[in-house]
């Protein structure tokens, strides 16, 4: 192994890492305003690179220019699955906190069999070919290769995770659900509406795993069964980078991007087991995650 | 508020019904669910029964030999059937999953009461059914499922009853090695393949025939998970270690994966690969990536002789496309043997299996031999049956020679 393969392992990481990022950040803020999030947020992934697919095959088809179609589908999937947020929230979030249970966990789960399987009958059961707006160009820098959408994905996550991140620390908005987050009663004393606000991060949260969606579709041959692995590869990066924390997510998703790439250097079969083995030292030694607040509760 | 989402709740639940209520529905054909026992063994019709998947991963294997069974069917009851009694086909799904393969392999041989069986095209469904299909005496033959034991498991007992006009698994590695090592000379091979079921075996079948026969190893073998998104990682393992050829051992799926990396990373060496890697969905995933240095093993191709041609252009006249040629190819031999030996021996199904076994005569589409089986050998395609192949300019499957 060369240094060519360390710094391609990297790039590929980093890629890859920042998919995950973005789709964490779903867990994050809706955890913060509900302390509920939804496990299926990697079957909200997954519609929205199906729904992405098919509407920029559709577009393009018309004879419409390759942009023109990824900024249609991009605004489609965010409407398409923010609103599948929305009804998320609606159906299997809010009729259950109020019995104080964990029940949650699983009506979660359940609306992500059913997204699951009714994209199943819409797209059938096979993988598709997500077409990538730059096509298949490669940008051939002498030592490496790297595919421009690559490029794109890379700096497309890190300009959604600045907004996010201004969002929510700068606007009047995002401190409105920052309060909520840390008092639900003192916030709504202030007349801030919690419920509405669990519904905003909701459908937030649903955006961001549907742009997610269209970043990550033309790098993988998306199908109705890739859901799994990303929500749970998003989850492992909402840990490791300490839930409420956006920048520790961040760099989480990177970490966890780079490392299984470069465990996937000495054997690929052994990439998801020894990432998943850091995972485990690195909540053994920091519970809290890498960048959580250490809060100490005396008992 | 607590009462609209309770009215929200149940909405959705009533959608979900819906939704769930018109999944897809595969036609199945014959008159098996309406008609008792009694009548569908009446006497103008006999029944052949396909248990095969119609939806799940191995779909277009199932759609493909379909067409191939259908036509078979259809030409020897429009040839006159059998002394006037007509074939019926009852086709039924097994959705790629070995519990339902044996639920509708049963209810084809308790209800349907079917002289002989064609299917399935997992290799698992099959391991999963055939004790059925063997103590009920039978005759299955395989079209498309691979594994190598189908047609071992029951080598010993007085009469096998399950047939193959498929190429296993280890007559495709035979073939690949033949051409890269006894051919081509070449001494450094690279092996990638998935770590689940079907490459496992595959990497098996590779390590133990290069040591067997060549008394070589590969210079490098990458594995990769199945739902590994990049495969970039496998091909630069590949350029690193100078291999003179890659064996590849996956699915259509994961074929076209390593396609997508190989453009993205560039390999020095060809691609060798089994006959998944020759399926359409292939094609359909990364179009003009299939082209130059990819090599893998078919039984029949389109171009391959004159019968070949002219089996084509039949499906092509019949359905308006050839969605899965060799699929198709297998699927009517499959079928036609177990016609033909109805046509010399009658409707008995112990009969049928002895005639199928001892052909001398026959004739099919695929490289299938006019002695296709012997008592010991339940296999069609042996090595001499099978061949290299690629795609060409237009994307179609042609003979590599």
């Amino acid at each position: 192994m060369d240094l060519t393969d360390v710094l391609k392992a990297i790039i590929n990481g980093l890629v890859y890492g920042s998919v995950y990022a973005i789709i964490a950040q779903g867990y994050y803020i809706t955890f913060i305003t509900t302390k509920t999030m939804n496990f299926g947020q990697g079957d909200f992934v997954m519609l929205g690179s199906l729904i992405g697919l098919s509407t920029f095959t559709a577009i393009t088809a018309a004879g419409m220019g390759v942009w023109i179609a990824f900024i249609a589908s991009l605004l489609l999937v965010i409407v398409v699955v923010g609103i599948s947020g929305w009804a998320l929230e609606q159906v299997a979030i809010r009729p259950l906190r109020s019995w104080h249970s964990i029940g949650w966990i699983l009506s979660t789960v359940a609306v992500a069999m059913i997204v699951r399987n009714v994209a199943m009958l819409i797209w059938g059961r096979d993988v598709l070919m997500a077409p990538s707006p730059f096509g298949r160009a490669i940008l051939d820098l002498g030592i490496l290769k790297i595919r421009y959408h690559e490029i794109f994905v890379l700096v497309g996550a890190a300009v959604i995770m600045l907004l996010l991140y201004v969002f929510l620390k700068k606007s009047l908005f995002g401190k409105a659900l920052e309060a909520v987050a840390f008092n639900k009663d003192a916030a709504s004393l202030m007349g801030i509406n919690p419920r509405l606000m669990a519904s905003i991060a909701f459908i937030i949260a649903g955006t961001l795993a549907g742009v997610g969606g269209v970043l990550v579709g033309p790098m993988v041959h998306p199908g109705a069964f890739i859901g799994l692995f990303l929500g749970l590869k998003a989850f492992a990066v909402a840990i490791i980078g300490g839930i409420e924390n956006p920048r520790g997510i961040f760099i989480g998703g990177l970490l966890l991007g780079v490392s299984e790439n470069l465990f996937a250097l000495y054997s690929t079969s052994m990439k998801e087991a020894a990432a998943f083995f850091l995972i485990l030292v690195i909540l053994a030694v920091l519970p809290q995650g890498l960048f959580g607040k250490r809060v100490k509760e005396k008992f | 508020m607590k009462k609209s989402s309770a009215i929200f709740l149940v909405g959705f639940m009533v959608l979900f019904t819906i939704l769930a209520g018109c999944s897809p529905q595969v036609k199945e054909t014959g008159s098996a669910s309406t008609s008792d026992p009694v009548d569908s063994k009446g006497q103008d019709t006999f029944n052949i029964g396909l248990a095969i998947s119609m939806s799940g991963g191995t779909a277009l294997f199932g759609e493909g030999v379909k067409r191939g069974v259908d036509l078979a069917v259809k030409e020897f009851n429009d040839a006159g059937g059998f002394e006037g009694q007509q074939a019926n086909l009852i086709l039924y799904d097994d959705e790629a999953k070995p519990e339902k393969s044996i639920e509708i392999v049963q209810k084809l041989i308790n209800q349907d009461n079917i002289v002989a069986l064609v299917g399935p095209a997992n290799s698992g469904n099959a391991m999963a059914h055939i004790p059925f299909v063997q103590e009920a005496k039978i005759p299955e033959v395989v079209p498309v499922a691979t594994g190598t034991k189908i047609t071992q498991e029951y080598k010993d007992a007085d009469k096998n009853y399950i047939f193959r006009v498929a190429p296993l698994d280890g007559v495709q590695v035979s073939a690949i090695l033949k051409e890269l090592i006894d051919k081509q000379g070449l001494t450094k091979l690279g092996v990638i393949h998935d770590t689940e079921g079907y490459g496992q075996g595959g990497r098996e079948d590779i390590l133990k025939q290069m040591k067997e026969n060549y008394n070589m190893e590969p210079t490098v073998i990458s594995a990769f998970d199945p739902k590994e998104l990049n495969l970039e990682p496998s091909i630069r393992e590949m350029n690193n270690a100078g291999v003179e050829a890659v064996v590849f051992y996956g699915l259509a799926p994961q074929s076209a994966k390593l396609l997508e990396a190989r453009f993205n990373e560039g390999l020095d060496a060809p691609i060798y690969a089994t006959w998944a890697t020759g399926d359409p969905t292939v094609l359909n995933l990364v179009g003009d990536l299939v082209k130059d240095d990819l090599y893998f093993v078919q039984s029949y191709t389109i171009d391959q002789n004159e019968v070949a041609k002219k089996f084509h252009q039949k499906v092509v006249d019949t359905y308006g496309e050839d969605v899965f040629p060799i699929a198709t190819a297998q699927g009517y031999d499959s079928a036609k043997l177990i016609l033909d030996a109805i046509k010399k021996v009658g409707l008995d199904s112990e009969k049928i299996r002895d005639q199928i076994e001892s052909f001398t005569d026959f004739e099919g589409v695929t490289a299938i031999k006019s002695t296709p089986f012997t008592k010991e050998n339940h296999e069609a395609f042996g090595i001499d049956e099978v061949f290299i192949a690629t795609y060409n300019d237009d994307l179609q499957i042609i003979s590599a020679e």
